[in-house]
């Protein structure tokens, strides 16, 4: 059965590089994934987005992911303005980085709870996490890491140890930081 | 041994180039192609891939590098895209006419105006009539296996050959794919060995003036050599599936209808990939299509197509690129293809995407249910 | 087909076809995709920041190679109220600090000042027309008293000054020799200030510290800036008329008395030594400067030490007199070679005894006043506060004074100041600047008067250049940290999100960022020639 991931990131936050660390390591799992951004011209801070497909076999289908089962935010503040749950499929789930509850993101909910959603949503603030490993600066902390640890908690689909071999390849710096930042993330997720 | 990896598809070019070890690479970058020569140059800059990489300045200018190295007995490379191949149109025709041999990696991207730097076939189908031979890849494992065969195919003739993929669709997705292992490609394809080159201690003379009647002769021959090149490419991919075990021909049966199917969906490229999916999905709704792809645009398969769409009803062709005031670019090489058949289809001409209008599964599964309503002498626009 | 129907149907934003849409690209709020904001940050210059008076040079610099002179004369004034004078004698502590020194050569600032200073001879100053019903008492009418009185004037305040000599200016007068501040130009600038501010003057009436209670009841405030008017003669000398203070010769030669002797020598090594060396020299006599230390370590100006090398005066370097003896006619003194001692000289071997007819002392200066326990009301100012020092100092040490009793007053909020930034940062460096956008040029120098011709009167030794001349000077001026809407971040934005306020006034912006529009890339600030442009968080 193919799983689809959607993440949402602002150019330079690292959204497309995460998307590949992710393939590469449903790779190292012997599986068959793609990875591919919205495709543009590269622009810092503009709103990206970057797709995963995983699956047992090879994937034939090549357009944008429109309906994930997993929808990763990277900047809470998108979804101001980027319908980040569109597509989102029933049983799913959404994970953003914030420090704000769960309950306190509408999605159409009416109470401040997110039991009536048909999905699950799962905050966690990973700009804290990137940071007390050192990772970037507090304008711009470089998440891509530990966002794979909490997405490798919540959704099954991949183990930390498999992120934490794909990550030499992507990250040409701090490479231990980072696998602790994804550790870190992957025990806090979902708590 | 032959390894498996995952890729971008930029840099699953740039392997299967590197195992063809070229001593030369020019090129000029241009979105979505930079990856590829960008990948050549860190592996050059390593010493991992032993070449000369030349910088240049202009696409014009990289074509004209590679043409001095390959005269000169180089096996070379050259990659562009879009406006950069448009740039390059005055030396492919020379390239050709000289005779020389050459593999080209196009990723295909509209051309302005408007501004677009998305997937889009009309840039090396608008250069269907330079000599060259096109091949069209649907994935990159495909992509690298073919420049490999590609190479091979192309020293034997003494042509050049570009080789098409998909921009970003292909280019900038990350997928699994196998590399070939070094000792075999070396073994299917050996050094080059120019039968003629420029050598000042044995002097000729490359492409000077030729009088009408010896141009005229000339060309006849030249005609002569693609018509030969069906048959060569042929063999080259029979050589590489007993190799390498991975099955290519210039038209390609994808997806199998029921035995009544009086219906083929055609197209080139990496959209091969979502009709795959859409095919798979109608086929639950009983409605049973077969689709065919279309790896070789020049020289153009006459016999291998009107062979594999001989009894069909229908060919519905999907396009990427159009020859604006016909229609699909495709859909003529069709058309011109099944003239002969004594019971020609209905050629359904559809221009599914330009300028890398996103095609999913379903906008092909809903061509096939409609297709009683699509027109038969118009070109379809969605 | 009539294809002006497009026209309409493009302005109607209806689909035409046609690759052109009905709009700009700015409905495209590519804003939004921001992290950081680029800002206008002006920055001290390093010339603000060393100049005593903190005058705003660059802006004045700005009008002045605009041509406009008098604008740039306001600003200079509103710091620096004698330029005339200052941009004679001060030694240029902003040239100093010139960032332009480590491109080719520093600005020419003090040429500047001076050239804005002349003109303003002949413009007085606008003088003030408030009255807050306070009075003011000052001791002292040189640089820092006269400071004092401007600063305090400007903001309505009455002002009385108590000279004791027989005209004001202080040491400007009595101290600077003419050769360095021709007195046509010190009377008409202070002339100038006493008229435009109305400042009451009471020369030849000097204060004696008895006094100062009354004068602390009958004015609401009262700064003393005697100054320091008395060279102090060594302890150890004989107290004998042929032995005199440096100080008290200059004032002679200001008053054009006769001087007395020939053969004069003079210890010290500071501005007073070579004043009182070149003036005597000027008036035929033979003069002999000895130091103990070696020239390099003398605290005179450079440029003097040069000029009164390039006019002939010996000096005797690393020598200290060990014993006087006064004759009848001449005075004998033994030589002997300094002795470091640690920090200390003191008499090596003995070197010779030479005669003089006078001996001069240029050692140190101390005020010539009784003033000791003076009440908490009385403000100190200048070198009687803070002990010799520049004229600058003395202006921004007036001014100090000034603020401080306007501050007693509650008068201090709308004071005139320099628009300079003065937050507490450091001055930028010529590293945070952009040199490729700047051409070297060769500095405006003043021409001088040959040596030859000086020794012979007391004419100007520099030579004045004019407005017009020094034109080329003020484009040299980098004016760093201070946004000249040059228009360089203009041509670089790829996103036509900045625009330049050419008119701007000084509420506004003189460049203006497009919000809506700046995707954050930071290339302004990245080209900056004047490092004036910072990106920060956008929130």
């Amino acid at each position: 059965m193919m799983q689809e991931i959607r993440f949402h990131g602002r150019g330079g936050q690292g959204a497309v590089i995460a998307s590949k660390i992710m393939a590469q390591a449903l790779f190292f799992e012997d599986r068959y994934a793609q990875a591919f951004p919205t495709f543009g011209a590269e622009r810092r801070g503009a709103p990206v987005a970057a797709f995963v497909r995983a699956d047992d076999h090879f994937i034939n289908v090549r357009s944008r992911v429109t309906t994930p089962d997993f929808v990763v935010v990277m900047a809470a503040r998108m979804i101001e303005s980027v319908p980040v749950t569109d597509g989102l499929k029933e049983g799913g789930l959404i994970l953003i980085n914030s420090d704000l509850k769960a309950a306190k993101f509408n999605f159409g909910n009416t109470a401040s709870t997110t039991a009536g959603l048909p999905f699950r949503v799962v905050t966690i603030n990973l700009n804290r996490i990137a940071l007390k490993f050192g990772l970037g600066t507090e304008i711009m902390p470089l998440i891509n890491a530990p966002v794979l640890g909490a997405l490798a908690k919540v959704s099954g689909l991949v183990k930390p140890e498999s992120l934490i071999r794909a990550l030499p390849d992507f990250i040409p710096a701090r490479l231990k930081d980072n696998e602790k930042a994804l550790l870190a993330a992957y025990e806090k997720a979902g708590e | 041994m032959e390894k498996s990896a995952i890729l971008l598809g930029s840099e699953a070019i740039a392997h299967g180039v590197k195992l063809c070890r070229p001593q030369v690479i020019s090129a000029y970058p241009i979105t979505p192609q930079t990856h590829i020569i960008e990948t050549l140059s860190e592996m050059v800059d390593r010493g991992e891939l032993e070449s000369q990489y030349i910088k240049v300045e202009s696409e014009m200018s990289a074509i004209a590098a590679v043409l001095g190295s390959v005269s000169a007995g180089s096996r070379s490379f050259t990659a562009s895209s879009s406006q950069g191949l448009a740039m390059m149109h005055e030396l492919l025709h020379w390239y050709a006419g000289a005779r020389l041999p050459l593999v080209l990696v196009n990723a295909n991207r509209a051309l302005g105006a408007p501004w677009n730097i998305w997937s889009d076939q009309s840039d090396s189908f608008s250069q269907r009539d330079t000599g060259w031979l096109q091949i069209y890849c649907e994935t990159s494992q495909e992509a690298l296996d073919t420049i490999i065969m590609a190479y091979k195919a192309s020293e034997q003739l003494m042509l050049p050959i570009m080789v098409m993929i998909d921009g970003f669709i292909l280019s900038h997705t990350m997928e699994r794919l196998m590399i070939p292992a070094q000792e075999m490609v070396d073994d299917f394809l050996p050094p080059y060995k120019a039968p003629y080159q420029l050598d000042p201690g044995n002097p000729l003379t490359f492409g000077g003036a030729a009088q009408p009647d010896l141009f005229y002769e000339l060309k006849k021959a030249y005609s002569a050599t693609m018509q030969e090149a069906l048959g060569l490419i042929d063999q080259v991919q029979t050589e590489f599936a007993r190799k390498f075990e991975r099955h290519y021909s210039a038209v390609m049966h994808c997806q199998e209808g029921d035995k009544n199917s009086d219906t083929a969906i055609i197209c080139c490229g990496a959209m091969t990939g979502t009709a795959r999916v859409a095919v798979e999905n109608l086929s639950q709704t009983e409605i049973a299509v077969d689709l065919f792809k279309l790896r070789l645009l020049r020289p153009f398969p006459t016999t291998d197509l009107a062979a594999a769409l001989k009894g069909k009803k229908r060919v519905i062709v999907l396009n990427r690129a159009c020859s604006y005031g016909v229609g699909g670019t495709l859909s003529q090489e069709i058309r011109t293809a099944l003239y002969h058949l004594p019971d020609r289809p209905i050629i359904n001409d559809v221009m599914i995407s330009l300028g890398g209008k996103e095609v999913f599964p379903e906008t092909i599964s809903d061509i096939i249910k409609n297709r009683e309503q699509l027109s038969e002498t118009e070109c379809n626009w969605l | 087909m009539n294809n002006l129907k497009y026209i309409s149907a493009i302005r109607n934003g209806d689909f035409t076809g046609l690759p052109i849409a009905g709009s700009s690209t700015a409905v495209n709020m590519t804003g939004n995709w921001k992290f950081f904001r680029p800002l206008l940050k002006p920055k001290k210059a390093p010339c603000f920041e060393a100049c005593p008076l903190h005058i705003g040079i660059s802006d004045y610099i700005k009008e002045f190679a605009a041509g406009n002179h008098l604008a740039a004369l306001e600003i200079l004034r509103l710091s620096n109220p004698m330029p005339a004078i200052t941009g004679r004698v001060c030694p240029n502590f902003c040239q100093s600090a010139c960032n332009r020194t480590d491109f080719d050569e520093a600005l020419q600032i003090g040429n500047l000042e001076r050239a804005l200073g002349d003109f303003g001879l002949d413009h007085p100053h606008p003088g003030n027309d408030k009255d807050e019903n306070k009075t003011a008492a000052i001791i002292g009418s040189g640089p820092a008293g006269l400071a004092a009185a401007i600063f305090l004037t400007r903001a309505g305040v009455k002002v009385t000054i108590f000279e004791q000599n027989t005209a004001p200016g202080g040491l400007l007068r009595y101290g600077i020799p003419a050769y360095r501040l021709p007195r046509p130009i010190l009377d008409q600038e202070i002339d100038n200030i006493i008229e435009s501010y109305k400042i009451e003057l009471k020369c030849n009436h000097r204060i004696e510290s008895a006094q100062l209670k009354k004068l602390t009841a009958e004015y609401d405030v009262l700064i003393a800036a005697p100054g320091l008017s008395r060279s102090s003669i060594p302890a150890q000398w004989p107290d004998i008329p042929k032995i005199k203070g440096a100080l008290d010769l200059l004032a002679a030669i200001s008053r054009n008395e006769t001087i007395p002797g020939q053969n004069f020598v003079i210890i010290g090594g500071g501005n007073a030594a070579l004043d009182t060396a070149r003036s005597l020299k000027r008036l035929g006599k033979t003069v002999k400067i000895i130091y103990r230390r070696t020239r390099a370590e003398m605290p005179a100006y450079p440029d003097e030490i040069m000029e009164a090398l390039e006019e002939g005066l010996q000096i005797q370097e690393e020598v200290v007199v060990a014993k006087v003896a006064g004759t009848g006619d001449a005075l004998n003194l033994d030589l002997h070679h300094s002795r470091k001692d640690g920090k200390q000289i003191t008499a090596g071997d003995f070197l010779e005894t030479i005669t003089c007819d006078f001996l001069i002392a240029a050692t140190g200066q101390e005020s010539g006043t009784d003033f000791k326990d003076y009440s908490p009301e009385l403000l100190p100012a200048g070198d009687f506060a803070h002990g010799a020092a520049s004229v600058a100092e003395a202006l921004a040490s007036g001014r100090k004074a000034a603020e401080s009793a306007l501050e007693k007053f509650g008068l201090l909020a709308d004071y005139p100041v320099s628009n300079q930034t003065t937050e507490e940062s450091a001055p930028i460096t010529c590293t945070q600047l952009h040199l490729n956008y700047y051409v070297k040029k060769p500095a405006g120098k003043t021409p001088q008067l040959e040596a030859a011709a000086r020794n012979k009167n007391f004419s100007e030794v520099n030579l004045s250049l004019t407005l017009d001349q020094l034109a080329d000077e003020a484009e040299r001026c980098f004016h760093c940290g201070s946004c000249t809407t040059c228009g360089i971040c203009w041509f670089f934005c790829p996103d036509v999100a900045i625009a330049i306020n050419h008119d701007s006034h000084e509420a506004e912006s003189p460049i203006l960022f497009d919000y809506d529009h700046c995707k954050g890339c930071g290339q302004c600030a990245e080209v900056c020639p004047r490092g004036v442009i910072e990106m920060e968080e956008d929130l």
